[in-house]
């Protein structure tokens, strides 16, 4: 119960506080617009924690996640456009209520389900990371590199329909995590004689050129000059009592998906947004308004996504392993200040983990009121053309890579892992998998190591308690689902 | 080129970067086997890493030279491809010059304007330059005024 009485007078800081509206805004108008979202406005922030207090940096890349996750609802309700993955399900009913009701009715419904998704997503970080971080005290190495492996199989197996290409990400994503000086006997490890990479691959330079760099490419092939139009006549947001009253059921099973799903590594949003729409179809009392504008197939899906990403930091801040690709970005920002997430930070950073349960549900308020006041101010952003978001954007980017550092060498970095990506984009390589297994790669390495070395190099470590017994067990027990899905899916398949 | 060339040059690049990875590796960390006692030294999952990489690119190679779906072996398109080139290559530029000539902010004043014009040239070159400039010129005064004087970084 001690997590209910915590001074919070850390929390409210003017530094957080402004950090929180920076963050609000940044990700409210980067979802917004297709194309660029959330991951890419929380990679280009990083370089700006740096100069911030820890807590600051992390609740200004939390608000940017938050933000983002409405932010991809505006375009999907006023052009039919998602602005992130996660808005997808939105358009469905979203775009037709804003093309026969109102817009801002549409926009009202994401909102209002948005902050209590992202409320009860804080909630159940609050309530369900404390036991999860106590329990997992009593893992040693062998179970953290268990653990690790099971977090890289979930993306790996999850994030991408080949399975082959899904490991490869993986692999190049540890592979790059390797690179530079081993921590454990301080040789240095695959830098080509590079002094630059001595410290490893600059995360911000890795994080932009994969995310942002490459993502550019793709938006000059998608078209230049494409002019969206929408009605921004009647963008006003607001609900009375009876609506708010007539999407809590669906707000409730969204969120209560959501939060469930961001707990299990891999899933995210961007499925959970679409399991909580089919739920609450199938239950809803007015099905056949699926569709066509049910206020109940906005309010599923965005309640999903927000409630997802409160879950998505339990498994992060109790265990050390991301979920997703924004999570493994916030990780970035947790090991440049050099703090490890996982159950010691627990006692370690309290003041800072308490601050971040805290200041989750603060950054929903933000969202909410952000989102209530400035929301028309946002959807003309959308009429922004490519023309010029890319060319700003572009320079953005290069600026955060050179401020993280002041290193060139991180620039040219940068540029060729943009051309690569581009190309393994292209070729569906889900690259969202390399940066979990980029963060996760000093975690499993070394746990592997040490496990190895404390048995002398005997693998039978892996194997040498119930814990480490049972994630084997959910390890192998996900290989086979993996395995029989692929089975089961190649039968169907037309010859 | 088809999307089965392109995946076979990718797996190819990626065997190849698999192996100079190891070769790399078994140099830097030749030492390793002094830092272990158990013989889990710093190369040692790397190497595991290395070999995964080159099994699962043969994997891919072999798997897409079997595949002969209509999707696999159509053409490649890319629309913009020009401009894809060009953009590269004026970051080439960019970065070069800022890197060995300085003058940052003249840089960024140049690749906007540079850039703006030429993905707006369907609306004509003077219009699409006049734009580009004006642009430009606000938005490097507001990163000067954001990074320069707000956040004393320098360039």
């Amino acid at each position: 119960m001690e997590i209910l009485f915590n001074d919070l007078t850390n929390l409210f800081t003017l530094t957080n506080l402004l950090c929180i509206l920076l963050g609000t805004v940044v990700g409210m108008v980067f979802g917004a617009l297709p194309g660029l979202g959330t991951v890419i406005a929380v990679a280009l922030l990083l370089p700006v924690t740096f100069t911030l207090p820890p807590l600051a940096g992390i609740l200004m890349l939390l608000a940017t996640y938050q933000a983002g996750e409405y932010g991809g609802s505006i375009s999907a309700i006023l052009l039919g456009v998602p602005g992130t993955p996660q808005a997808a399900a939105t358009v469905l009913d979203g775009y037709p209520m804003a093309q026969n009701d109102s817009p801002g009715k549409a926009l009202s419904y994401s909102l209002v389900s948005s902050s209590i998704g992202g409320i009860f997503g804080g909630l159940v970080l609050i309530f369900v990371s404390v036991p999860l971080a106590k329990f997992a005290l009593n893992f040693g190495s062998p179970e953290y590199f268990l653990l690790g492996v099971i977090g890289l199989m979930a993306v790996g197996l999850l994030s991408g329909t080949d399975k082959i290409k899904s490991s490869i990400a993986v692999v190049l994503g540890l592979i790059a995590g390797t690179v530079g000086i081993d921590s454990l006997t301080g040789v240095s490890r695959a830098t080509f004689n590079q002094p630059e990479l001595m410290d490893g691959v600059n995360l911000v330079a890795f994080l932009v050129g994969m995310f942002a760099i490459s993502e550019l490419f793709m938006m000059i092939s998608k078209g230049l000059n494409n002019k969206y139009v929408a009605d921004r006549s009647t963008l006003k947001t607001g609900l009375t009592w009876k609506e708010v009253k007539g999407i809590a059921k669906s707000t409730t099973i969204g969120s209560l998906i959501g939060a469930g799903t961001g707990i299990l590594p891999g899933i995210g949003g961007g499925a959970s947004c679409w399991f909580a729409y089919a739920v609450v179809s199938k239950t809803s009392k007015n099905p056949e308004a699926f569709g066509k504008g049910s206020p109940e197939g906005i309010a599923a899906p965005e309640s999903s996504n927000n409630a997802s990403a409160g879950g998505a930091l339990v498994p992060f801040l109790a265990l050390g392993i991301p979920g997703s690709a924004a999570i493994a970005i916030i990780m970035g920002a947790f090991i440049m200040h050099g703090i490890q997430p996982g159950p010691n930070v627990f006692t370690a950073e309290r003041d800072l983990v308490y601050g971040i349960f805290y200041g989750f549900i603060l950054t929903t308020i933000a969202m909410y009121l952000i989102g209530r006041l400035l929301t028309p101010m946002f959807s003309r952003v959308l009429v922004v053309p490519n023309s010029f978001l890319i060319s700003i954007v572009l320079v953005l980017c290069l600026i955060g890579i050179y401020a993280s550092k002041g290193a060139f060498f991180d620039l040219w970095l940068a540029l060729g892992i943009g051309i690569l990506f581009y190309i393994l984009k292209r070729l569906n390589y889900p690259v969202s998998s390399v940066i979990i297994a980029y963060v996760l790669a000093p975690i499993i390495e070394e746990n592997f190591r040490r496990s190895l070395t404390l048995s002398n190099g005997n693998y039978e470590v892996f194997f040498s308690s119930v814990y480490a017994i049972a994630l084997v067990l959910m390890i192998v027990a996900a290989l086979a689902a993996s395995v029989y899905a692929d089975f089961k899916k190649r039968r169907h398949q037309p010859s | 080129m088809t999307w089965k060339g392109l995946n076979s040059i990718m797996s190819i690049i990626l065997i190849i970067g698999g192996i100079g990875y190891a070769v790399n590796l078994n140099q830097s960390a030749s030492q390793a086997l002094i830092f272990s006692s158990s013989g889990v030294g710093p190369a040692y999952f790397p190497n595991i890493l290395a070999g995964l990489l080159v099994i699962l690119s043969v994997m891919t190679l072999v798997k897409n030279f079997r595949d002969n779906s209509p999707n696999n072996i159509e053409k490649i398109t890319t629309h913009n491809a020009g401009y894809i080139l060009i953009t590269i290559a004026l970051m080439v530029a960019f970065l070069a010059s800022w890197q060995f000539l300085g003058y940052f902010y003249l840089n960024v004043f140049v690749l906007l304007t540079i850039l703006m014009t030429l993905y707006r040239i369907e609306f004509g070159f003077k219009n699409s330059l006049l734009v580009g400039i004006t642009t430009s010129v606000f938005t490097t005064g507001f990163l000067y005024g954001l990074f320069g004087q707000i956040l004393a970084l320098t360039f």
